[in-house]
């Protein structure tokens, strides 16, 4: 093999690394009685037994919540960037309210999600600080995120059919025109 | 660091945007708009092959914006931004001073190398990752009415740059 060959393989190796995508199915038996917290229970077992084994380091994961089909439950698991509430003291009403509605810790893993028309407790503050979203500084001020996105990052899309929950697909990728896209092999009543 | 032909007044003598924060003002002296702290994000991020990311705030009830925010950059590589001067804490001295700071745009840099790396063509830097897109839904969740967009190397003759709302 000459040097051309070996350099088009390479390419080859390194572009299916950095940005191929992976796809699969939760098996799980038929259900009924769903909801959307049960959905998100499903796919946080899932992430953490399939998804955290090599890719990620433990912490804190951002469930995405983003309804777009009526007929399906549909939302993403990334790892949180570097993302903090400031500050434990100096925390309004408001603040809280827009802290995190619902969270689950998974194998010391936070899972943490928004709920249309939930808003954040005040009996959740010592989960999220215990997580590092909230610090004792008695010079902060206020509640705000930033920074921390790393482009190359995989996020995982969940699709749950609302009417059974055994129809259902993962999706794990980093190419942009992915995001919530439902995939055409998922078929909804 | 030099980079030609950017908007003066924007950084003052021994400032170090890479290692700080750097919080310019609107206007003032030297007319200072957000085209040319845009085209200085843009300009430095092409010249350290790494992602710049920036906060526009409107100060106190101002209906446009007062005050840009740049992220220091030290950290940052080609394909991350971790700070995109989203807190003006560092820049006051009071609560009610950081509830006068609205934020009202942010945005980061896609460095033109980009699109090279990762095997996805020279659309790449004009679209928003799916880690951008969660990172976005996110910051909606504390600052609801924040704007979003990238800045890259503009694909028409005339301007250097151009903005992607995503």
């Amino acid at each position: 093999m000459n040097f051309s060959k070996y350099f088009f393989l390479i390419i080859l190796l390194y572009s299916i690394g950095v940005s191929c995508s992976s796809a699969g199915k939760i098996k799980i038996d038929r259900s009924d009685k769903n909801s959307l917290n049960k959905a998100v229970r499903l796919a946080i077992k899932d992430y953490s037994t399939r998804d955290l084994k090599s890719r990620d380091s433990l912490g804190s994961f951002f469930i995405d919540i983003q309804p777009i089909d009526s007929r399906i439950y549909s939302f993403s698991i990334s790892p949180k960037g570097i993302t903090r509430y400031y500050s434990k003291e100096n925390l309004t009403e408001n603040d809280v309210k827009r802290l995190p509605s619902h969270y689950s810790i998974v194998d010391n893993n936070l899972y943490y999600w928004w709920n249309e028309g939930s808003e954040g407790k005040n009996e959740d503050i010592e989960i999220f600080e215990k997580f590092g979203f909230l610090v004792e500084d008695a010079e902060a001020y206020g509640l705000y995120m930033d920074g921390g996105i790393d482009e190359r990052q995989k996020i995982t899309y969940y699709y749950f059919c609302k009417d059974d929950l055994s129809v259902n697909k993962w999706l794990r990728s980093n190419k942009a025109k992915l995001y919530f896209k439902i995939p055409d092999d998922i078929e909804c009543d | 660091m030099k980079i030609d032909k950017v908007a003066k007044g924007i950084l003052k003598d021994g400032q170090n945007s890479e290692t700080g924060n750097t919080k310019i003002e609107l206007g003032g002296e030297h007319n200072l708009t957000a085209d040319g702290i845009d085209d200085f994000a843009f300009k430095l991020s092409e010249h350290v092959n790494k992602e710049i990311g920036g906060t526009y705030y409107a100060y106190d009830g101002s209906e446009t914006d007062t005050h840009v925010i740049i992220g220091k950059y030290d950290t940052n590589t080609k394909y991350k931004t971790r700070n995109k001067g989203m807190n003006p804490k560092e820049f006051i001295n009071s609560a009610e001073e950081y509830y006068k700071y609205n934020r009202t745009r942010t945005f980061h840099t896609h460095p033109t190398v980009f699109g090279n790396i990762r095997g996805e063509g020279a659309t790449r830097p004009y679209q928003s990752s799916p880690a951008d897109d969660a990172s976005k839904s996110e910051a909606l969740k504390t600052s609801p009415n924040l704007l979003f967009y990238i800045i890259a190397r503009s694909r028409k003759a005339g301007s250097s740059f151009e903005r992607i709302n995503y």
